[in-house]
């Protein structure tokens, strides 16, 4: 019972990070109906930040190495600001396989241009996080993806805030519905595809900046995430932003049950299954009554 | 069909000039081309005429090649039969994942691809007792024998490419005029028309999906015995699904020379970064996927159509004459 215990809250921790990707997906494809194939390397972009300002020198406080997610999360901010104004803005009219090319280019180059930079070694600043844990009985909680947990719940509670009461949030949901209706009753669709591409990849910077303690920084490391990531949005329902958060806890759930009772490598296969499941018997996805759009 | 015949004939002279060849190194770099080609090509088969973005390609380059070297190196089934078994095991997967995303509208196929490749890797480390695990398995040289693929100069392997190639260049030149081309040209303008027309819009993708993974297999098979080494991290990985779909759009996907130019383009780049910067890895993919995102951005049609304007430019003052001698 124990062990049970362990794997499923082990699961969830992992799941933080997963949530917070999703989260990003989920939202740009609810709002603006486009997968970002290259979700993944902000991460990885985030992470590469985080790891230069870690050395910039502050001294190790309270806060330990967390000061950085706020310069970090800044900074992908721009980038994703800039992303949507270079590229996006002009894909919008461009139809899906285009897009996806798009995002999937920028992805592969990323990589590249990732190893080219900074080379192909592993990076891992040091930190007391690392491998840190605390014990309450018999079930230990590991630090690292614990404060990665926190914040993705705590992202998730103001996201439905947000989506829900501000006046960004409210436009968002209607040109998600209608985005030609929406527009006749004055909302900017190009000001809330611009603020939404800016939080979600801001939201990669926050996972990212979150798991350098106790994960490599290397080119490719945003396919960790972001294949979880994507299947997470699909089991959960495309575009439903907050089922996406359970669909990335889920699946830390299950890797984690998987890695516990028989072996981490058979983890994705497991999820895969579940996720072409879902696309035969439940295509709107688990976490979506029938048919909502934020 | 005149580019077909064209592109056939131009494989040819390839062929021939590879026997003024004597550098291991450049008929190394030729036959990597060419396979790379055959793949593009069918990727294109599928991608380029329905639409349907596959980020998934590798799933059936790994699939038949551990197939094949697995039942040739533990039961000595003879290669060519585990190479059809290896070829039939791809389409039965591309068969099982079509048939769960195919028929959804939405980018459900390329999310599915594109995990796809992610989980067969995931398995093959996981059966390591069958497949090596992460240490992949040498194919042992035993003698040079055509029918187990083995042959001991690497123009062998370029010449059975070049041939391949020029099967599966034939292949979608005709199935673009076949029936089933036409309704995947219908389906590709509009699913809409093709469902009033009484298309079966799900099974039609199904079937291309899977001709298309069984040439990508055929190519496969045969480079594993060109490499003699099975390599999860290559042979599976994400890097080459993604390339494949990449260098095909950048040399156009609406040609048929497109994913070969695309090909020779990506593996030029590969050379050159090789020569220039050595083991600093990386120039090759940034290259290749900067050029997507402004190839998508600017010219949707890739290299060719590049290539072709060129050519429209230097004949334009003629046609112009033309055209202002009959406006008269």
């Amino acid at each position: 019972m124990t062990i049970l215990l362990q794997a499923v809250i082990n699961g969830l921790l992992i799941g933080g990070v997963y949530a917070l990707a999703a989260m990003g997906v989920s939202l740009m494809f609810g709002i603006m109906k486009l997968i970002n194939f290259a979700h993944g390397e902000f991460i990885m972009l985030g992470m590469y930040i985080a790891v230069v300002f870690t050395g910039v020198g502050i001294p190790a406080g309270l806060l330990g190495i967390y000061w950085v997610v706020i310069p970090t999360m800044v900074v992908t901010a721009g980038v994703g600001a800039l992303f949507y104004v270079a590229l996006l803005d002009r894909a919008a009219r461009f139809g899906e396989s285009p897009q996806i090319l798009l995002t999937i280019g920028l992805s592969i180059g990323g990589i590249g241009l990732a190893q080219v930079v900074a080379g192909s070694d592993f990076k891992l600043p040091p930190n007391p996080v690392n491998g840190a844990s605390l014990a309450l009985g018999d079930i230990t909680f590991q630090v690292g993806p614990g404060i990665a947990f926190l914040l993705a719940v705590a992202m998730a509670i103001w996201m439905a805030w947000m989506l829900k009461r501000t006046r960004f949030g409210k436009n968002a949901r209607a040109v998600a519905e209608s985005r030609e209706t929406a527009e006749m009753l004055g909302v900017n669709a190009h000001h809330v595809f611009l603020v939404t591409t800016t939080i979600s990849i801001a939201l990669a910077g926050l996972a990212g900046a979150l798991v350098i303690p106790y994960h490599y920084t290397y080119p490719s490391v945003g396919e960790d995430f972001v294949v979880m990531a994507f299947l997470a949005v699909v089991i959960a329902g495309l575009g439903n932003v907050l089922g996406s958060v359970l669909g990335g806890l889920l699946l830390g759930c299950i890797q984690s049950l998987t890695a516990t009772y028989f072996d981490i490598d058979l983890s994705t296969a497991a999820i895969y299954v579940l996720f072409l499941a879902v696309l035969l018997l439940r295509p709107e996805g688990l976490f979506t009554a029938a048919r909502r759009t934020v | 069909m005149r580019s077909c015949a064209a592109i056939c004939a131009m494989l040819a002279v390839v062929a021939a000039a590879s026997f003024l060849i004597q550098d291991s190194y450049i008929l190394g770099v030729m036959t990597v081309t060419t396979f790379l080609a055959i793949w593009g090509q069918s990727w294109n088969l599928l991608s380029g005429l329905s639409g349907n973005v596959s980020l998934g390609h590798s799933v059936f380059i790994a699939m038949p090649a551990y197939v094949t070297v697995v039942l040739f190196q533990t039961w000595h089934v003879p290669v060519l039969a585990g190479a059809l078994l290896g070829i039939a095991a791809a389409v039965a997967l591309a068969a099982f994942i079509g048939a769960a995303t195919l028929r959804l509208s939405g980018p459900y196929f390329a999310l599915a691809t594109l995990s796809a490749s992610a989980v067969m890797l995931s398995l093959i480390l996981h059966f390591s007792d069958i497949t090596g695990g992460p240490n992949g398995i040498p194919i042992a040289f035993t003698e040079a024998d055509w029918t187990n693929l083995e042959f001991d100069h690497t123009r062998s392997y370029l010449l059975v490419g070049l041939g391949l190639l020029c099967v599966v260049t034939i292949f979608v030149a005709g199935f673009r005029r076949s029936r089933l081309g036409f309704y995947v040209a219908v389906i590709k303008s509009s699913e809409a028309v093709a469902r009033a027309a009484g298309i079966r819009i799900a099974l039609v993708k199904v079937v291309i999906y899977c001709m298309s993974a069984a040439l990508t297999a055929a190519g496969a098979v045969v480079y594993v015995f060109y490499l003699r080494f099975l390599d999860p991290g290559f042979l599976a990985g994400l890097t080459l699904s993604v390339e494949i779909a990449l260098f095909a759009v950048v040399g156009g996907t609406g040609f048929l020379a497109g994913p070969i130019l695309g090909a020779a383009f990506y593996e030029l780049i590969d050379v050159v970064a090789n020569a220039r910067f050595g083991d600093v890895g990386g120039w090759d993919v940034m290259v290749l996927g900067f050029s997507v995102v402004v190839i998508v951005m600017t010219e949707p049609r890739g290299l060719c159509e590049l290539a072709l304007r060129l050519v429209r430019a230097g004949g334009a003052p003629a046609r112009m004459r033309s055209v202002q001698r009959e406006a008269k």
